[in-house]
């Protein structure tokens, strides 16, 4: 590997026994939460984590220092901070990983981020096919409260703070935070109206802080190291380190912790060690099943930043790489990835309830050899009209940003199969 | 909460200005002031679900189009209602709405009057892009004694399941599965148990609900509406009575908005009064009774009849219901008071009924009249209030009445003991019915003189809250029906 880089994440994940809280003590871990409960007000963690650039890591980037900051000062109030632990974004694996291996880190992260916002009580709402990351979390929450780092008091100090696992139902929309809420309250998972915003009227209708796993996850270390440390990495606009998962035909999938701005030419042909039998680049997905796919050849000038995807006319979302190879049809992958958004729709409004089902028809129209020349002005149409703040959350967006971009780049695919009633790659 | 209390700011509509209470609803303001923003979900009686997407429009300095039924009315907002952009948002959320729509409107008793058929006519995208199979789903499904069920129809509006969340709080609806498989129901089909249960064919835009009493009866635009109240009980929900012209016939009651009385709704129980007026269930035309039989007789000879008793009459009494309105009981009570000289005028009403209580806690009372204080009312102002039955029976051990005119309620069901009650009178040597309702047409009777229901007249009736409401009169349903004065021979 050519590019060294620091592992603020995944510092200690090669340790043995770094799930046990004794362990990751002795790595020096809750020192940072020992740091803030006795040394630091909350606004010194809040503009600390501000200052490093620390944005969320679930998809939308939304900068974390700030998102805290709009959470009112009252302290009357009952705050909530929930940790999104439902990842089931396609094409992405990381978060399972900090809550299966170094629990304690996302626990240390809750905890820091609980006591700048005000917050006594905490819930991870882990999606509900990862039950090892459920009994990892409950054993760490266990050892924390025989060891005064949670319940009352932590470390001798006023500070007290509960947090509960909450195990979701697998449902997609459930990762998106207003749906998370709603779920969470036992109501089924609908994202619901903003405004009000969570940080105003969330969980319960109290103010409320959602941060994905390993946003929360990245605090202890920066606020250890403090936020020039963490700059270090990254570019000036997307600082720290980022999980990427890397899947496809690559000969070394995997989860990987690299800084933000990393080549993805680098991640796919150095870190990920290439195409399985040195197959040709067709495609990736970058930033998990609903980013834009870019071609190849945008594929292999873009960095993995924020601002460097969005320009390359995609996203980071939530850093799932997904390599596509030349003997992939695209019109059968587009096909998969369309089912999967009809199905997680929730329903709730129209755009997305009709459009998700109605694009997914036609795609299969036409890889079912039934396909009609007007139907890829159709998709477009309707891609159209259910994106840019049409529907309640964000799936819509989600759901026809693949379709759309994939039908925009691989035109002649789809041209190929309705005239020609078959695959140019004869699979089908 | 009353608008009124409200600060007024200025807003542009479409160019005009406009005064809106400050931080109202954006979309009811907009309806408020004739702009005819397109919705489904939206009702100002519910809450708000931002479920149908159809209300966009632009507000002045908003990146991008917002929904203004989740928006709020701020000092100099700017709203544009039908820019391009709107228009071509307003033209794809029909579209979607309606492609997995059955498209069933001939056989859709919602036809004429449904949100889907109006915004086609007027966002439609009229060729329908969508060629694909459509989504096939449960029909005809009975989800209780009112209501059926059709989710394919349905378009997931939500104001159903908010209804029954909101408003009788009974919760018996909801949306199972999941995206374009989401279907209305109860669970496990189990009947809506609740007295307002009608409420949500009315809020449906769609034919997702209808009516068992209304389907299949009548094609709405064959239907004439009037205001009216509604007759079930002192509460006097405001309502609109739909009727035939040509047929002469009422077809249904739904009801109409009323912040004081009723909000947006009305019971069950209430809106079915109407079936009361029907042909079948009215005593059709003056009935004498000759061997012990009834027999029907023209409206001259029937006249001659009621003279030849009122002037042999001495001992006349007299009993009123209150289901008669402020007008026809005064004509009674003047009448009696004045010509036949009797003071002998008994009224029904149970005092204890007249407490405030509801009998299930949202809008049906106790006291199933719809006219009891205005009934009391006029009673005082011949200082007869306190001749109630109680007091009736009293006098019947010792007054030697012959005659007893009774004006029977116009509904069975407001007095159900009525006919039996009247037994304790069976000495009374001739008696008379002046009524509605068939099931009062019993040999008990000397002579049977048809009058005018609820819908065939004008009138005015005094709610609980002392409120006078007027009724207006929809059609005649029975031909030899006749006013209270014509009865009376005033």
């Amino acid at each position: 590997m050519t590019h060294v880089s620091m592992k603020i994440l995944f510092e200690h994940l090669e340790v043995p026994q770094i799930h046990t809280l004794s362990t990751y003590r002795e790595k020096g871990g809750y020192q940072a939460l020992e740091k803030v409960l006795k040394q630091m007000k909350p606004e010194e963690v809040i503009s600390v984590v501000s200052d490093s650039g620390l944005r969320g890591r679930g998809g939308a980037g939304f900068p974390a220092g700030k998102k805290w900051s709009f959470v009112p000062k009252d302290p009357l109030k009952t705050k909530y901070l929930l940790c999104n632990g439902d990842e089931s974004e396609p094409g992405t694996f990381k978060d399972r990983i900090l809550m299966e291996q170094i629990p304690h880190l996302v626990l240390e992260g809750i905890l820091i981020a609980a006591y700048a916002v005000d917050c006594h009580k905490a819930y991870i709402y882990v999606r509900g096919e990862y039950t090892e990351s459920i009994a990892t979390l409950e054993k760490a929450i266990e050892e924390c409260h025989a060891h005064h780092l949670l319940g009352e008091a932590i470390l001798g100090t006023k500070f007290n703070l509960d947090i509960y696992v909450f195990r979701g139902a697998g449902a997609y929309i459930c990762g998106e935070e207003t749906g998370l809420i709603s779920s969470l309250e036992g109501i089924k998972g609908w994202p619901k109206l903003k405004p009000p915003f969570p940080a105003l009227a969330g969980f319960n209708r109290q103010p409320t802080v959602v941060n994905n796993v390993e946003t929360l996850a990245s605090v202890p270390w920066i606020i250890q190291n403090g936020a020039a440390a963490y700059k270090k990495n990254g570019t000036e606009k997307s600082p720290g380190t980022k999980l990427f998962c890397l899947s496809g035909p690559v000969k070394n999938p995997g989860t990987y912790e690299l800084p933000l701005g990393f080549p993805l030419k680098d991640l796919i042909y150095e870190v990920g060690g290439g195409l399985i039998n040195n197959a040709k680049l067709k495609a990736v997905i970058p930033g998990g099943a609903s980013a834009h796919v870019l071609t190849a050849e945008e594929a292999l000038k873009v960095n993995l930043d924020y601002e460097s995807l969005a320009a390359a006319g995609s996203m980071l979302g939530s850093g799932g790489v997904m390599v596509i190879s030349e003997s992939q049809c695209m019109v059968d992958l587009l096909s998969v990835i369309a089912h999967f958004f009809k199905h997680e729709s929730c329903g709730q409004c129209t755009p997305c309830r009709e459009g998700t089902g109605w694009l997914e028809k036609i795609i299969l129209s036409i890889l079912h050899k039934r396909g009609r020349e007007e139907d890829i002005d159709l998709i477009l149409n309707i891609t159209r009209n259910m994106q840019g703040g049409r529907t309640v959350c964000a799936l819509a967006d989600a759901a026809a940003w693949p379709v759309e971009s994939f039908v925009k780049k691989f035109r002649s695919e789809f041209e190929h199969h309705i005239k020609h009633k078959r695959c140019h790659l004869n699979v089908h | 909460m009353s608008t009124d209390s409200k600060e007024k700011v200025k807003i542009i509509i479409d160019g005009k200005e406009v005064l809106a209470p400050k931080g109202e609803n954006l979309l009811k303001v907009l309806l408020e002031n004739k702009a005819a923003v397109p919705h489904y979900c939206y009702h100002p009686g519910l809450s708000i679900a931002g479920a149908c997407r159809m209300c966009f429009v632009e507000v002045e300095g908003q990146p991008r189009p917002l929904i203004s039924c989740n928006a709020t009315v701020s000092e100099g907002m700017a709203v544009k209602t039908t820019t391009e952009k709107v228009k071509e948002i307003q033209k794809w959320n029909l579209a979607f709405h309606l492609i997995n729509h059955p498209l069933d409107c001939p056989i859709c008793d919602q036809a004429g009057e449904c949100g889907l058929q109006n915004y086609y006519m007027k966002h439609g995208k009229y060729n329908s892009d969508m060629q694909e199979n459509k989504v096939l789903k449960r029909k005809v499904i009975s989800i209780g004694d009112h209501i059926m069920l059709d989710t394919e129809r349905c378009i997931l509006c939500s104001r159903c399941v908010r209804f029954f969340d909101e408003v009788p709080k009974t919760s018996e609806m909801a949306i199972f599965n999941r995206g374009d498989r989401s279907e209305i129901g109860t669970f496990q089909d189990k009947a809506l148990n609740n007295n307002y249960t009608l409420n949500s064919v009315d809020i449906c835009p769609v034919g997702a609900l209808t009516s068992k009493d209304f389907r299949f009866k009548k094609r709405v635009w064959f239907l004439k509406d009037v205001d009216s109240v509604c007759p079930g009980c002192s509460t006097g929900c405001n309502v609109t009575v739909s009727f035939d012209p040509i047929e002469k016939r009422t077809y249904r009651m739904r009801p109409r908005l009323n912040e004081e009385v009723n909000s947006y709704w009305m019971c069950d129980y209430g809106r079915l009064r109407y079936k009361q007026t029907e042909p079948e269930n009215r005593i059709l035309a003056p009935l004498k009774k000759v061997k012990g039989n009834l027999l029907p007789i023209d409206w001259k000879n029937a006249h001659t009849e009621w003279k030849e008793i009122l002037k042999e009459s001495s001992e006349l009494a007299v009993l009123v219901t209150p289901q008669y309105t402020s007008e026809e009981l005064e004509a009674v009570y003047h009448f009696f008071t004045q010509t036949v000289k009797t003071q002998a005028i008994f009224h029904t009403i149970e005092a204890q009924k007249l407490s405030d209580a509801v009998i299930d806690e949202l809008l049906l009372r106790q006291d199933k009249n719809p006219n009891s204080q205005g009934l009391l009312s006029i009673a005082k102002k011949y200082n007869l209030e306190n001749q109630d039955l109680f007091y009736f029976e009293q006098q019947l051990k010792t007054k030697s009445w012959k005659t007893l005119v009774v004006f029977a309620p116009q509904d069975p069901q407001s007095i159900p003991n009525f006919l039996s009650w009247l037994e304790k009178g069976q000495n009374i040597s001739k008696k008379i019915l002046i009524g509605t309702h068939i099931s009062h047409a019993t040999p008990f009777f000397d002579l049977i003189l048809p009058t005018l229901t609820f819908v065939e007249k004008n009138g005015t009736f005094v709610n609980f809250k002392n409120m006078e409401q007027k009724i207006n009169a929809a059609t005649r349903s029975v031909e030899e029906a006749k006013p209270i004065a014509e009865v009376l021979c005033l």
